[in-house]
């Protein structure tokens, strides 16, 4: 030992303290503070996430409002756009038996017809050609699926492309007529193609009308055995299985027996 | 030989010692401060990750919130569809109008329409189609300046006028003083005795009285076209997105005129947009009561709604079987 020199010793102390804080820092000091930053990074993003509930819960009541506020325009429309269900209010029920709704289905109709009949004569103009509502089928398999698009579509509609209406009368009155359509009660029409031909003050609009009559009613009749076709949505009675019905989200089949059952 | 010049207090083995003690020293500090270094990290490092984790549940919260606005969102986009329909069907009749309202204003008196059309190209543009007549070449001209004057009126095509001008003809061997004639007729002679044969000659040929051209005096239903001297003919105005909304200007008294905003007249297609949406609809709507809109319209489906109709609203009447 006497024999080491001061400059031995300090190499060895050097040395062994430097090793020593190496082993702290490099081992142990430094990943845990990078593991710290990481944590505390991670702290502030959700400190930033809560921070911001007051917007989520204000976003939520905002978007609710918004729903509510939608819901509330949609109601009115389908309070004046929509027949009234019953046959004798001008709509239809269509929780009867298909073999039903085939007799029912022309009443309907004509009430669809005289809506437009209705409709093509506003603004006091004179009726050239006139749009004829077609038929609705009198296959008792093919009445809903044909004639009310269901389950084409997730609830049942009626819609017409109605062809070429020729009406005759000044260009005000001829306006009046063509803008009359989107104000058609119970039914959803719109106009289109407008165009003018003639001399004044006697002239001739050209149009097209699309109607659409959106069906009220939970429950759709129960599709029937006839014989030569196949039923949409399933055999008649009871819970249909197939086609959509009785699920959460559509009108639901009634059994034969259920037609006065809502 | 070695000499030693140092004095005596100065021994290696005394500065050894020193230097022993101090590495010691040093040694033990640092293994302190490794050990320091150690727990201090540590400490810091769980203090960090409880805090975090306290954290988590709370911001858990706040997402399960915030995904709520984007479910009652999701979930009302049926209703939104059905909405947005029924509002571009009710708005669109007026844009037309209000579309042909404005455009009166710019057709000068001089053109005399018998048929106006709309024809939609794209959500910012249409085409504007004007048939009527005219009765000079001049007007011809006019007349496409005047409609350059509709907002957004990018270009104008014309067609239909035959000009049959009256030329000045060049010098002939027998003609050194040529007239003016229209390609359609012989040149006049010059002895004026054959001038005025040639001009009874012409006058006969022409119709007398009353032609009944361009369907005058017929009854009123029917388009009047050309009298004679005027022409027929046809305008297309292509029509893109206005910088400012077109003004409407004397509009009917009473009536309801929606200014265009743009020329965006593509039609509503009612199918296509339900047909759009049939199939997302229908599993997650709920089904409304008899009294409530049209089943699976996605009212009740859409949660934050308000409470479902029921029956005995509007359906209150509920049919001949309720």
């Amino acid at each position: 030992m006497k024999k080491f020199t001061p400059l031995t010793w300090i190499i060895a102390g050097l040395s062994l303290g430097l090793a020593a804080l190496s082993y702290g820092y490099f081992s142990n000091y430094a990943p845990n503070m990078v593991e710290k930053e990481a944590f505390d990074a991670h702290k502030k993003d959700l400190e930033d996430v809560i921070a911001m509930d007051g917007r989520a819960k204000k976003r939520v009541a905002d978007v609710a409002m918004e729903v509510s506020k939608k819901s509330e325009e949609w109601q009115a429309i389908v309070d004046q756009k929509t027949p009234q269900p019953g046959l004798k209010y001008g709509g239809i029920d269509l929780s009867v038996n298909a073999w039903q709704l085939v007799v029912d289905a022309p009443t309907f109709r004509d009430s669809m017809q005289a809506a437009v009949n209705r409709q093509v004569l506003k603004g006091g103009v004179k009726v050239i050609s006139a749009p004829v509502v077609p038929a609705f089928s009198q296959d008792a398999t093919k009445i809903v699926s044909e004639g009310f698009n269901y389950p084409a579509l997730p609830f049942p509609i009626v819609m017409y492309d109605l062809g070429t209406i020729q009406v005759r009368g000044t260009m005000n009155q001829i306006m009046d007529n063509f803008e009359a359509w989107s104000r058609m009660p119970n039914y959803m029409a719109i106009s289109a193609g407008l165009q003018f031909t003639g001399t004044t003050p006697v002239l001739t609009g050209t149009y097209n009308v699309t109607m659409v009559g959106y069906v009220q009613g939970s429950k759709i009749g129960a599709s029937v055995p006839e014989g030569g076709g196949s039923a949409a949505g399933g055999s008649g009675g009871g819970n249909a299985p197939g086609g959509g019905l009785n699920s959460p989200g559509g009108p639901q089949r009634v059994g034969k027996g259920d037609r006065n059952v809502k | 030989m070695k000499l030693n010049l140092l004095p005596n207090y100065v021994s290696k083995g005394a500065s050894a010692k020193v230097w022993l003690g101090a590495s010691v020293l040093f040694t033990a500090l640092a293994i302190g401060g490794a050990v320091f270094m150690t727990v201090s990290s540590k400490a810091a490092r769980d203090e960090a990750e409880v805090a975090a984790k306290d954290l988590e549940g709370k911001a858990a919260q706040v997402v399960v919130i915030a995904k709520q606005a984007d479910t009652l969102g999701a979930a009302s986009a049926p209703l939104t569809r059905n909405l947005s329909l029924a509002q571009s069907i009710e708005e669109y009749p007026y844009k037309v109008t209000g579309f042909y309202r404005t455009v009166q204003n710019y057709i000068p008196g001089f053109f005399r329409i018998n048929q106006m059309s709309l024809t939609p190209v794209s959500e910012t543009s249409c085409t504007l189609t004007l048939a009527g007549t005219i009765n000079s070449y001049q007007q011809y001209a006019d007349l496409m300046l005047a409609l350059l004057r509709i907002p957004g009126a990018k270009t104008v095509t014309r067609a239909g006028y035959v000009l049959d001008r009256a030329n000045l003809n060049g010098i002939t061997e027998t003609d050194t003083r040529p007239e003016k004639s229209r390609s359609s007729e012989t040149p006049l002679p010059k002895d004026p005795v054959e001038r005025i044969a040639a001009l009874v000659s012409r006058a006969s040929a022409e119709t007398t009285g009353f032609t009944g051209a361009g369907n005058y005096a017929s009854t009123p239903e029917v388009a009047r076209q050309a009298i004679p001297n005027w022409q027929n003919i046809t305008v297309t105005v292509e029509l893109d997105n206005p910088v400012a909304a077109a003004p409407v200007l004397n509009p009917t008294p009473g009536a309801v005129v929606v200014p265009p905003v743009s020329y965006n007249f593509m039609v509503p297609i009612p199918q296509d947009t339900l047909r759009a949406g049939g199939g997302a609809a229908a599993p997650g709507v709920a089904a409304p009561g008899a009294g409530g809109p049209p089943a699976g319209l996605g009212i009740q489906g859409a949660p934050g709604g308000g409470a479902p109709p029921q029956p005995g609203g509007r359906g209150g009447r509920g049919g001949e079987d309720s």
